[in-house]
């Protein structure tokens, strides 16, 4: 009992240590390219996230999440385009949307178990992608859409420099952190995992999986369209394939297989891989061979942290470095 | 008036009739025990109770009430707990987390679900295993924490669904306790049992079940006699 409440302190320290040194860089250096790279990564944390609410703590695999990503992302823009309204009251009316939707396509596919909720989510974003080519006069088509410049206005999530990008991703990165680890530590949390791990099971112990699977897919839903209003006020500009083609759909599964199980995991996972497909990116520029070669590392970091460490670099390294900690703590502390 | 009465229940898969025509009666406070052989339909009976499946005719009523067709989250709150014959714990998840997860079905915070949960481990001796992962267990142990998750949900009527089978006689005589004490903190017990010994032991009344229709009814000792019970285990024209 000693071990695991010294272990629990030394973890919550360590994250607070982490979130803390991420809070300071951008006092120590002002380099745009680490800025960059490094708001990248916690957008990446914060989308993969998003995405395990639904596929790694109720267990339901999405292949659809660039359709609520687009919506996130384009629902914003429009509103701000069509009726001025601020990207800051838009992203929740698209969160509401991206929710909505996750709800009715649960409600034919969350009765049913199995692949067949994989094979519509990813039906649903490719017909999101096409419709949003085919209605032109809304969403502007295949040419994508422009976030006219206003310069400096932080009330229309606009800025100048990286600097406030850089502490509104890492706010809601801390946000999403605190609300899932506040979940898996709730009745909703247990009810997630029981379904996960068997459903007839979990609907003989009271638990109503449908009703809780719902909830889980809109939650995800939800913050996932948030990723989605934060990267277009960043890059300005947004295309159908970009928002809602395929890879935006697998990204978070590759980011999330790549961390581990858990909502710590997954940052840690996006800050080991993400800084160095962003780097390759930088330094080859958006050519041919880069496109091809991030493809290859996704894919051969996947094939390799599937055999090396099926439960993730997070579970593989806290398996490995856990057990070293424990050693030397063992020799500082002596328990009386 | 009775716990659980199921009249003329019949389900069919596609053309197989898996239940014909079965009736069955528990009362308050008893062990009623089903026995059969392989295929005879028993756990089906059970997922029809439970409402894993929607029976294709008949009506069961649990307290007075028609509970035919309900889901199994419902009928659960409403008293109805089982074990299942291949063992579905939370592989995932400690013992503790197993049981609490049960228990929030009537408790609305954590902190006494698991209070409660503790309590239960306690009664079914498995206090020294809180923190396992279920996935590690034996499986006599994982059969109890099922027990035990069944019991985390308050259940006025449990079904145990092959407590005994892939037990040894020591593990046997420990479970056979178990259930007795449960019946007497005052749980009904509907009990499928390969086990004739447990069967003999703890039941009130036995149903015979055999392809699916029910075939006999008694006491256990007048049952084990019945020629239509030792021509359904041994088949017919026997001199066994």
């Amino acid at each position: 009992m000693l071990i695991k409440i010294r272990n629990l302190t030394s973890i919550r320290f360590f994250q607070f240590f982490f979130f803390l040194l991420i809070g300071v860089i951008p006092i120590l250096t002002q380099n745009v390219i680490i800025l960059n790279i490094l708001i990248f990564t916690m957008f990446y944390a914060f989308y993969a996230c998003s995405w395990s609410i639904i596929g790694r703590y109720a267990g339901q695999i999405s292949l659809g999440h660039a359709a609520y990503f687009g919506l996130g992302a384009y629902i914003p823009t429009i509103l701000f385009l069509n009726y001025g309204l601020s990207p800051w009251f838009g992203m929740w009316i698209g969160g509401a949307c991206a929710a909505t939707c996750a709800v009715f396509l649960g409600f034919p596919c969350f009765r049913v178990h199995g692949v067949f909720y994989l094979l519509v989510t990813y039906a649903f974003a490719e017909i999101m992608r096409i419709s949003f080519i085919v209605f032109r006069d809304v969403t502007g088509g295949s040419q994508g859409i422009f976030v006219p410049l206003l310069g400096d206005s932080p009330l229309y999530f606009q800025f100048n420099s990286k600097i406030p990008y850089y502490y509104i991703i890492l706010l809601m990165l801390l946000t999403l952190f605190f609300i899932v680890k506040k979940l898996e530590n709730s009745k909703f949390g247990y009810y997630l995992k029981a379904l996960r791990n068997d459903e007839i099971a979990a609907k003989c112990v009271g638990i109503d999986v449908f009703k809780y699977k719902l909830i889980a897919a809109a939650t995800s839903a939800f913050f996932t369209s948030f990723a989605g209003a934060f990267y277009i006020q960043l890059i300005r500009f947004i295309d159908p394939f970009d928002a809602m083609g395929i890879k935006r759909s697998i990204e978070p599964i590759i980011i999330s297989l790549f961390g581990g199980s858990t909502i710590s995991h997954q940052i840690l996972g996006s800050f080991l891989l993400t800084p160095i497909v962003e780097y390759l990116t930088i330094v080859f520029g958006g050519t041919m061979f880069m496109s091809a070669i991030q493809g290859l590392i996704y894919g051969l970091v996947l094939i390799i942290v599937v055999i090396v460490a099926p439960d993730g670099i997070g579970g593989w390294l806290f398996r490995h470095f856990g057990r070293l900690l424990e050693k030397l703590k063992g020799e500082h502390h002596v328990s009386p | 008036m009775y716990l659980l009465e199921l009249e003329k229940v019949s389900m069919k898969f596609g053309g197989l009739v898996a239940l014909k025509d079965v009736s069955l009666r528990v009362k308050s406070g008893e062990v009623v025990g089903i026995i059969g052989p392989n295929g005879a339909g028993k756990t089906t009976l059970f997922d029809l109770i439970t409402g894993l499946h929607l029976p294709t005719s008949g009506t069961i009523v649990f307290k007075g009430e028609n509970i035919t067709g309900l889901k199994p989250h419902k009928t659960c709150s409403k008293g109805i707990a089982r074990t299942f014959q291949l063992v579905r714990t939370f592989n995932d998840m400690t013992v503790c987390e197993n049981i609490t997860t049960a228990a929030l079905l009537r408790e609305s915070s954590l902190e006494n679900a698991k209070r409660k949960s503790l309590e239960i481990m306690r009664q079914l001796k498995l206090e020294g295993k809180c923190d396992i992962m279920a996935g590690q267990l034996t499986i006599a142990e994982r059969k109890r924490l099922e027990l035990a998750r069944a019991l985390a949900t308050n259940p006025e009527l449990l079904l145990v669904d092959e407590l005994m089978a892939g037990l040894n006689p020591s593990e046997i005589n420990e479970a056979l306790e178990i259930i007795k004490g449960i019946n007497k903190s005052g749980i009904t017990i509907l009990l499928i049992e390969h086990v004739m010994r447990v069967i003999m032991n703890v039941s009130d009344r036995v149903y015979v079940l055999n392809r699916g229709i029910m075939c006999a009814e008694g006491h256990p000792i007048e049952v084990a006699n019945d020629p239509r019970v030792i021509e359904a285990y041994l088949g017919g024209e026997t001199y066994a």
